[in-house]
């Protein structure tokens, strides 16, 4: 197949889609805030990503003694552009910015990037609590890594195709999370990790004192929070596109539909993280490889077996 | 006002705020706790967080080096606060607002320090610290003979301890063998004595490899506590502290949703709501955590004690039975306030067993995070003051 | 060609984006120069520096991963391929990651999922 299917934008099509991703980032933050306020019983809620934005954006750069600050920058500024480069490739009903025709490698690529980037923001600060949160979040991803990877090999099976159009395209009659309910469970839980929400906080949990957050402040304690928000975002797309038949729906134009399916997911898996309690790493190490990996390889050989069949 | 005046507006609708709670500061901690949910503000887990030092209860002379050391640590704007009533922390706190508002003044403040200051001054950290070099020192004298890989990190190490290399001031990590017999790096970190959610006034000189804690020695250095729980039964009392108790371990299981709820329940005792009504809303929390599967598999299995302790009443239980043991407990207050006969009977016979004195054999081994919810598990204020008594 | 480009300007705007929130921080924060703070101790000054050999207690599973993730190689270019390949191509496959597998629940046998 070739890239007809979509249609690249232009130059400031990048520009768009970071725009709708911080949009739909920022929609999900001040959900969360309101909630947040109405379990306390209080009013309001729904400006704290801005009070919080403003609070950080007034603070004071902050280091430690003897820290490795390039790699800590490198870190915290690297999750919100792993973000905005994975929407890059992501097809929004009839518009992408980048049509790459191996779109869903790219993704796996930026989130593997993500493990990089956490373990260098806690690596960077010099403190204990940073570092055993950055330690804490490669155990996780050793858990969840795998199972996300076949999770999206599935859809590309269907497909025969590593390009996202064409992915999004093949769920043309049936939507891909119909008869690939697992890898699409696998893949929202591997959001919620990447994107070090509940129950995959442990990086960040209390009992290190922020773990990853515990010494950064302004800017890069914003980024840092922002970026997490962004790739729960992105991850929300990306569950559009490879199970929830992207922008397919009728009346409506598909990046409408694409962008209201997108929210939905995105608020979903918000309201999932909000209920379930924090897990650690060594609890989620062998359900993950003994049971959810063997779970999901048997969802990619249906998944092999069909699009044999299909096609013979 | 230009831009920064606006940004200063919207900060200070979500202050953070470290809380340091000194020896009896629970009930100040408590108020501040509640004031900072009615306003939407947010505890601060670390001092780069914090936009306010709040001091909850007195801090003594003293022992207040500490409580220095985090101020110096927090990035600014900020200000700081002490309480020590339950009624002044809503008029304290907004004398704060005014003081993070001042951008003049706080950008004054930031341009007279650039580096936190050392406090070159012999406290009981500097012993440590000489202590500590010299058990290192030891350590790799005795690698030197056992092994000769000219490993370029080791023969660095060694050199430390001859000319010391202490960037910043600080001695790089020393050497310690596993329980496995490897040569890992050890850190020392003293847990507490200002830690959000850790019992005031306990430190736990942790020894860790990685995050596990391999040895740790525990210190009230300030003291004991006076207050706590009183011993008679006062039904009130108990139950908000044995809620308090239950929250904080909920918060650091991560089950963020029942800390809250618990909270609330904790406040409205505090606010003086009737018991029987506290009591159905506790009961009503306590199902839905009985329910929780993944809470209950976090909290299984860990900090089990075994029989046989001397630790009577919490003998065979684990981290996860003594959580539905504080809810158990804060209902019989509930109960007891109420004339029922159930008096509010505290975890075991004070002074017969102090759980305090097993903690460092409870958590040798166990990963940071076990560690904590183990730690939270007990209740040491009763332990605290029965410190020198032996059980 | 053109979809690198597409990723070259979300990388740029990206790194704009940020760099414009580092400017912004730079003109409202109360100060410029970072603050230099001892890392937070519980109010403890810092015995020693955290960064060290640390000891990854999950070691072993990372050797595992490895054995998979170089799977993953053939894994990609498989899915493309598979339908049109037929039965032999999954076949092939399934047998390998069995085998694989294999060596998890093996692995897993011997404890190398559970520490502390």
């Amino acid at each position: 197949m070739n890239g007809s299917l979509v249609q690249q934008l232009p130059a400031w099509g990048a520009v768009a889609a970071l725009a709708v991703l911080v949009l739909v980032a920022l929609s999900g933050a001040a959900a969360d805030g309101l909630v947040t306020a109405r379990a306390e019983r209080r009013r309001g809620g729904g400006f704290a990503p801005v009070a919080e934005t403003a609070r950080l954006l007034r603070q004071r750069p902050r280091g430690t003694v003897a820290a490795d600050t390039l790699l800590r920058r490198v870190g915290v500024v690297g999750l919100p552009v792993a973000a905005a480069l994975k929407v890059a490739v992501l097809p929004v009903g009839a518009w992408v910015v980048s049509d790459l025709a191996v779109g869903l490698v790219w993704f796996n690529t930026m989130d593997v990037m993500v493990w990089a980037l956490v373990w260098l923001s806690g690596w960077g600060p010099n403190s204990v609590h940073s570092l055993v949160g950055g330690y804490r979040f490669l155990a996780l991803a050793l858990a969840y890594e795998l199972p996300l990877m076949f999770a999206l090999t599935a859809p590309a099976v269907a497909a025969g195709s590593l390009r996202m159009a064409d992915i999004v395209a093949a769920q043309d009659g049936l939507w891909f999370v119909v008869w690939m309910p697992v890898a699409f469970l696998v893949f929202c839980a591997a959001v919620l990790a990447f994107s070090l929400q509940r129950p995959f906080t442990a990086p960040l949990s209390p009992d290190i004192a922020g773990g990853v957050l515990a010494e950064l402040s302004g800017v890069e304690r914003l980024l840092l929070l922002a970026g997490r928000y962004l790739l729960l975002a992105a991850g929300s797309g990306f569950g559009v596109a490879l199970f929830l038949g992207g922008g397919a729906g009728p009346v409506l134009p598909g990046w409408a539909w694409f962008l209201a399916k997108t929210l939905v997911l995105f608020w979903l898996l918000l309201t999932i993280r909000r209920r379930v309690p924090a897990l650690r790493p060594e609890q989620l190490m062998a359900p993950a490889w003994v049971v959810g990996l063997p779970l999901i390889l048997l969802q990619v050989l249906v998944v092999a077996v069909a699009a044999v069949a299909g096609k013979g | 006002m230009g831009l920064n005046g606006v940004l200063a507006r919207a900060a200070v609708t979500r202050c953070h705020v470290f809380l340091a709670e000194a020896l009896d500061g629970a009930a100040p901690r408590m108020a501040v706790e509640r004031e900072l949910a009615r306003r939407g503000w947010v505890e601060a887990l670390s001092p780069a967080d914090a936009d306010i030092l709040c001091v909850c209860g007195e801090v003594p002379g003293g022992q207040a080096d500490a409580i220095h050391r985090l101020w110096d640590q927090l990035p600014g704007p900020r200000a700081r606060v002490s309480v020590e009533q339950t009624d002044d922390a809503g008029a304290r706190l907004d004398g704060c607002v005014a003081e993070l508002l001042d951008t003049a003044g706080q950008r004054a403040q930031e341009a007279e320090r650039w580096v936190q200051p050392d406090d070159d001054d012999s406290d009981a950290g500097g012993m440590d610290h000489s202590g500590m070099d010299h058990s290192q020192m030891d350590h790799s004298q005795m690698d030197d003979g056992q092994m000769d890989d000219g490993q370029m990190d080791h023969g660095q190490m060694d050199h430390g301890q001859m000319d010391m290399p202490m960037p910043g001031g600080i001695p790089l990590a020393g050497e310690g063998t596993d329980r496995d017999g490897l040569n890992l790096d050890v850190l020392k970190v003293p847990l507490g004595p200002y830690l959000p959610l850790w019992p005031a006034g306990l430190v736990l000189h942790c020894e860790l490899q990685g995050d596990v804690v391999f040895g740790s020695a525990i210190d009230f250095p300030f003291g004991a506590p006076e207050t706590g729980p009183a011993p008679g039964p006062d039904g009130r009392a108990s139950v908000i502290h044995h809620l308090d108790l239950a929250l904080r371990l909920l918060r650091l299981a991560g089950a963020a949703a029942s800390a809250t709820r618990t909270r609330m329940i904790r406040d409205s005792a505090l606010d003086g709501a009737a018991l029987d009504q506290c009591r159905t809303e506790l009961q009503s929390e306590l199902a839905r955590i009985r329910k929780n599967g993944l809470l209950r598999r976090t909290l299984r299995g860990i900090g089990h004690i075994p029989d046989g302790s001397g630790l009577p009443g919490i003998e065979g239980t684990d981290v996860w039975d003594r959580l539905v043991g504080m809810f158990e407990t804060a209902a019989a207050g509930t109960a007891a306030a109420t004339g029922t006969t159930a008096a509010a009977h505290t975890t075991g016979p004070r002074g017969a067993g102090d759980p305090a004195r097993k903690l460092p054999d409870l958590v040798r081994g166990q990963e940071l995070s076990v560690v904590r919810l183990i730690v939270a598990s007990f209740d040491l204020a009763p332990a605290a003051r029965t410190v020198g008594v032996t059980g | 060609m053109s979809a690198y480009l597409g990723l070259a300007m979300s990388l740029l705007v990206a790194v704009a984006g940020v760099a414009g929130l580092y400017a912004l921080h730079r003109l409202n924060a109360v100060a410029n120069n970072p603050l230099i703070s001892k890392p937070f101790a519980s109010g403890w000054i810092p015995e020693q520096h955290a960064l060290s050999r640390y000891h990854a207690r999950y070691y072993p599973v990372t050797l595992i991963f490895l054995a998979f993730d170089v799977e993953m190689l053939f894994m990609y270019p498989w899915a493309v391929v598979v339908a049109r390949l037929g039965a032999s191509a999954v076949i092939e496959m399934f047998v390998f990651l069995g085998v694989l597998m294999a060596g998890v629940l093996w692995a897993w046998r011997e404890g190398a999922f559970k520490w502390a």
